[in-house]
């Protein structure tokens, strides 16, 4: 048996993925052999998170390229409307709000929730940039200023801390920019809005 | 598109499942190598085999290995999935439906014929082990009290 | 319970697993090949698959031989083997309609339409060891082969499909009406979700299907013979060849990727249904591979499960679905050999002090008489 060199790739951008959002605000980078291109680190995290058993719903406007039909393509993963659909991809930045719509789970299956994937132009790590929030909770020591994300319409913070404010109910979300930086937001993480 | 799919199984590219190895690497040395491109796989995965008990109850009987493939030969594309871990097989089975769906007339009559001929070698040995089996069917006696 | 981890042994452990494949090539004879074992040991295959739970023949002949022959290790290693490739999907779900058959019988009627074709079978061989063959050459292979096919009398080809035989019940209203789960409902999957009792019949089919051999003989044949109300008769066993289908990716039309052999067996057994009179009931197995005991008693098990009376063992549920998985039950227990050594200790511990106290009473008493 061969494992393919898509089959480690997958593997890797998946681990790497686990860590981020094991240790939420903190900028990780895909491996260095994850796609590039305008939606290379994008298609490689869809790879190893979205197969047939999953359902996908892309928001937003994604230029060009029909996202949708590329994703759904690559990984057999099938669309749905973005208030039943297990990943939500934000392929602007911009939710129009339909975080706020996304499955936030059960009490008894907090698990068949949606995870909201944001792609925005750059990830700048916590020193550099404006101050746009600041998080607390498990995988963060006492708090994590979270610098400013380019690309992130301003209320989607907002949305997310109101999509998760029942506990264990509410949405993990990912961030991604074109260079294969990753940051995430899991529910269990407390955001605080900043005002400059 | 139109591959060559049947659900009857009687296709003839169907017995491209049934050929000896030497035969399946035979088809492959009929396409020109460059003039296809694989476009996914070849992988082996599982399939999970749903079957269906007297009461058309459905339930999962057990995963099937198989391999997959997807290539594109000359614009056209075409899809394979085989038993087992046979790489080779899937390509092959997806390129024959990738040239069936494609304009290339003396290629699709080159492969036709092949598989054709190979066809009728299978049905010969399928014939010899199938009458046996229909020598084992019987008409019991049923024993009657003298 | 306490397990201790213990580091150390390490030369001692590779030697171990030397030690055990010096075992399997240490003798003269010539190396196996794993095609041989596909081929001619194929319905230690076959048993192998089905309680692995992967239709793989190769890989299992392969497990087999790695194995030396023991079903369980050789079943554990195709279920390992089955977590490192991804599922790529579902087939599109079938009966046995579209089986090609190569053995088929009942044992409920004489006469049943498209004939009992007994098919490959040593149900009629006098179980002699015949010592002839005991060194197989390879001319002597291909001439036996050869004698066997000219020998076979040209006999009418049997017909494509075979309609069941317990449709001819059916037609006269005589077979009760397993409760059917909503169409809309996807079967349950073992290999996703644990099994909560009551299970779901999709559940049970699919736990027995995986189970080992001996572990659903032993609940079946118990039922037959007293603990359980299960009189069976085989209303029809079919050994052959099922297509597995799947959706063409690009096209959406049915693919059809290969054929899979299977056992199936139905079952009759009488049962009074209160509402509707008396009928028979079914019982269903099937199974990857040929495995007729394996098939005849999932299909016994399937109904005394059924009867949910739980008067017995076989007839409880929660009771067979635990303890048929080979996996399951040979894990639990080989763990008994892992270090245990805090716990025991502890057990030393309290019988020697018990001891003691024993003693002392029993000097006591002694001295009081």
């Amino acid at each position: 048996m061969q494992i393919s060199s898509a089959e480690m790739i997958s593997q890797r951008a998946f681990r790497r993925l686990l860590q981020a959002m094991s240790r939420p605000g903190r900028v990780y980078v895909l491996p260095h052999d994850a796609g590039k291109g305008p939606w290379g680190p994008m298609l490689t995290l869809m790879e190893s998170l979205l197969d047939h058993e999953v359902s996908f719903a892309v928001i937003g406007d994604s230029g060009p390229e029909n996202l949708q039909s590329i994703i759904a393509g690559r990984t057999r993963c099938r669309a749905a409307a973005p208030h039943e659909a297990d990943f939500l991809i934000v392929a602007g930045g911009d939710s129009g709000g339909e975080t706020l719509r996304a499955k936030r789970g059960t009490l008894q299956y907090p698990d068949t929730s949606a995870t909201v994937v944001y792609r925005v132009k750059s990830l700048l790590s916590v020193e550099e940039g404006e101050v746009g929030a600041s998080l607390k909770g498990p995988g963060i020591r006492e708090e994590i200023r979270l610098g400013g994300i380019r690309g992130l319409a301003p209320r989607e913070l907002g949305y997310l801390r109101e999509a998760n404010a029942e506990f264990p109910l509410g949405v993990d979300a990912v961030f991604i920019d074109d260079a294969g930086r990753i940051l995430c937001i899991p529910r269990s993480t407390d955001i605080r809005i900043l005002e400059n | 598109m139109k591959p060559s799919t049947s659900a009857a199984g009687t296709e003839l590219p169907d017995c491209i499942m049934h050929l000896p190895e030497k035969a399946v690497r035979k088809l492959l040395g009929l396409v020109p190598g460059e003039a296809v491109t694989v476009v996914r796989g070849p992988q082996t995965g599982l399939v999970m085999m749903s079957a269906m008990d007297s009461h058309e109850a459905e339930f999962y009987l057990g995963e099937v290995l198989v391999t997959e493939a997807e290539v594109d030969y000359r614009g056209s594309r075409g899809y394979g999935m085989v038993l087992g871990d046979d790489a080779d097989r899937a390509i092959a089975r997806a390129t024959v439906e990738a040239i069936g769906a494609s304009p290339d007339r003396v290629l699709r009559e080159r492969v036709r014929r092949f598989l054709a001929a190979e066809r009728r070698k299978l049905e010969t040995r399928n014939k010899r082990a199938a009458s046996l089996t229909a020598a084992t069917r019987v008409n019991f006696e049923t024993m009657k009290r003298t | 319970m306490g397990y201790v981890a213990v580091k150390g042994g390490i030369d001692a452990i590779e030697n171990a697993c030397r030690a055990f494949q010096f075992e399997r090539m240490k003798g003269s004879s010539a190396p196996l090949g794993a095609d041989q074992i596909r081929d001619q040991l194929f319905l230690l295959v076959d048993r192998v698959m089905g309680e692995g739970s992967l239709y793989a023949p190769d890989l299992a002949a392969l497990a087999v031989r790695q194995a030396a022959g023991d079903t369980l290790e050789a079943a554990f290693m195709l279920r390992a083997y089955r977590t490192t490739r991804p599922r790529l999907g579902y087939s599109i779900a079938q009966s046995s309609d579209r089986m090609r058959v190569v053995r088929r019988i009942s044992a409920a009627f004489k006469d049943i339409p498209g004939g009992q074709v007994l098919g490959p079978t040593t149900d009629y061989t006098l179980r002699l060891l015949n010592f002839e063959t005991a060194e197989d050459s390879r001319i002597r292979k291909t001439r036996l082969v050869d004698d066997i096919l000219r020998g076979t009398a040209a006999a009418e080809p049997l017909p494509d499909t075979f309609p069941r035989v317990i449709d001819i019940l059916r037609r006269e209203n005589l077979v009760a009406e397993t409760r059917r789960p909503a169409a809309a409902d996807a079967p349950f999957d073992v290999t996703k979700d644990s099994l909560l009792f009551p299970a779901p019949r999709s559940a049970a089919l699919q736990t027995l299907a995986r189970g080992e051999t001996g572990g659903l003989l032993l609940l079946a044949y118990s039922n037959m013979r007293g603990y359980g109300n299960i009189h069976p008769t085989i209303g029809e066993l079919r050994v052959g060849y099922m297509p597995l289908r799947v959706r063409h990716p690009l096209t959406g039309e049915t693919y059809t990727a290969g054929e899979v052999k299977v056992t199936e067996a139905e079952i009759l057994a009488k049962f009074t249904d209160r509402t509707d009179g008396p009928r028979f009931t079914v019982g269903y197995g099937l199974c990857f591979g040929h495995n007729e005991v394996k098939a005849i008693s999932m299909a016994i098990l399937d109904r005394s499960i059924q009867t949910q009376t739980n008067a017995t063992p076989s007839e409880n549920g929660e009771f067979v679905l635990s303890h048929v998985d080979g996996i399951e039950s040979m894990g639990f227990c080989n763990h008994w050999k892992l270090p245990h050594y805090v716990d025991f200790q502890s057990d030393l511990d309290r019988l020697r002090r018990a001891k003691e106290i024993y003693d002392a009473q029993r000097v006591d008493q002694q001295k009081k008489t």
